[in-house]
């Protein structure tokens, strides 16, 4: 299923969702918006890392790959990833 | 004895030539280096994370002239007509650039800020990334940092035309153009508003190395473009910044 999303991060910036999922899991996922993120190949790690991930884990998933990758995310947030796609998902 | 950083004060480039001199300076200039640009043709430039479809209308920019580039720094979609952009590329480890993004986002800004200050402007750090006169933005900018060199690279705005503006530039919801309009025309200004006068691109590029030179307490040695940064200027622009791929990459 292909759903999309435009939310603005409150105090930060806007996140674009473009979702593919079945069955719950995540099958693509891009992540497009006006924020930084250092070093700018972060945005790779988080659209592949959150692939193959259940729709309910986002959240803590997307703050694992910014963890592990010592991504620093400025007007984007885990948070924010994780409402942009419930949006999409509604 | 003072500091010497490199001034290039260019004039007008496509876009594609302009983001390509930014980046072939990132990556060879020994000396922390400052440029001014302009644009020719205007130009619509989108950060690295945008979707381009998303942001640029691209039937009107075709239909203008009006080209379109996916910068390498993050942040919005831009508009870039009648402005004065500045960049700036300097090593991370630098005595001047704080180790801290904020900080260091801050801190150039405010070297503009200071420039805007000899021309009688009273302008203020919006953070992340703005610079505001009267609580109206007039400057935007972004930064990279790879292989330990920042750049840094911003807009400050000589005159706004906001219905052009947003004839190339998408909005999220179509029904809310005309209020987005009228919203935008009470937040963002430009140097010809706000001085109640037309500003030349040299005045302003006068002012604004001076807020550099006083802020960060160095001397200019205004020069050109070396022939090494010509040349891989000219391939950047082929490989990346001209290149379908790149460019619709999101």
């Amino acid at each position: 299923m292909l759903k999309k999303s435009v939310y603005k991060i409150p105090g930060g910036k806007m996140v674009r969702i473009g979702l593919d999922y079945e069955e719950n899991i995540i099958k693509d996922i891009k992540i497009t918006g006006d924020f930084f993120i250092y070093p700018e190949e972060g945005i790779n790690l988080l659209e592949q890392g959150l692939k193959n991930t259940e729709l309910a884990d986002v959240l803590s998933k997307a703050k694992e790959i910014v963890e592990k990758n010592n991504l620093l995310l400025l007007g984007l947030t885990a948070e924010g990833i994780n409402e942009a796609v419930k949006l999409a998902i509604r | 004895m003072k500091n010497q950083w490199r001034l290039i004060i260019n004039g007008t480039n496509d876009g594609y030539t302009n983001m390509a001199v930014d980046k072939a300076i990132m990556e060879t200039a020994l000396v922390p280096t400052v440029r001014f640009y302009q644009w020719s043709p205007p130009a619509v430039s989108i950060g690295c994370f945008q979707g381009l479809r998303e942001e640029v209308v691209l039937e009107k920019c075709r239909e203008l002239g009006i080209d379109y580039v996916r910068r390498i720094t993050g942040g919005g979609a831009v508009f870039h007509d009648k402005e004065l952009t500045y960049s700036i590329s300097i090593d991370e480890n630098n005595f001047f650039i704080p180790k801290d993004l904020h900080q260091s986002y801050e801190k150039i800004c405010q070297a503009v800020i200071l420039g805007l200050k000899k021309l009688g402007l009273k302008a203020e750090y919006v953070p992340l990334n703005d610079i505001a006169v009267n609580n109206k933005k007039i400057s935007g900018c972004a930064q990279t940092r790879r292989n330990g060199k920042l750049l840094q690279h911003g807009t400050l705005l000589m005159e706004v035309d906001v219905e052009k503006m947003f004839s190339l530039l998408k909005v999220p919801d179509e029904k809310i153009k005309d209020k987005l309009i009228s919203d935008v025309k009470q937040r963002v200004t430009s140097l010809k508003d706000q001085l109640g006068r037309e500003i030349s691109y040299f005045e302003l590029a006068e002012a604004v190395k001076k807020g550099f030179e006083e802020y960060f307490k160095i001397g200019f040695e205004e020069s050109q473009l070396s022939q090494e940064e010509i040349i891989l200027a000219e391939k950047i622009k082929n490989e990346q910044f001209k290149n379908y791929e790149w460019n619709h990459s999101r």
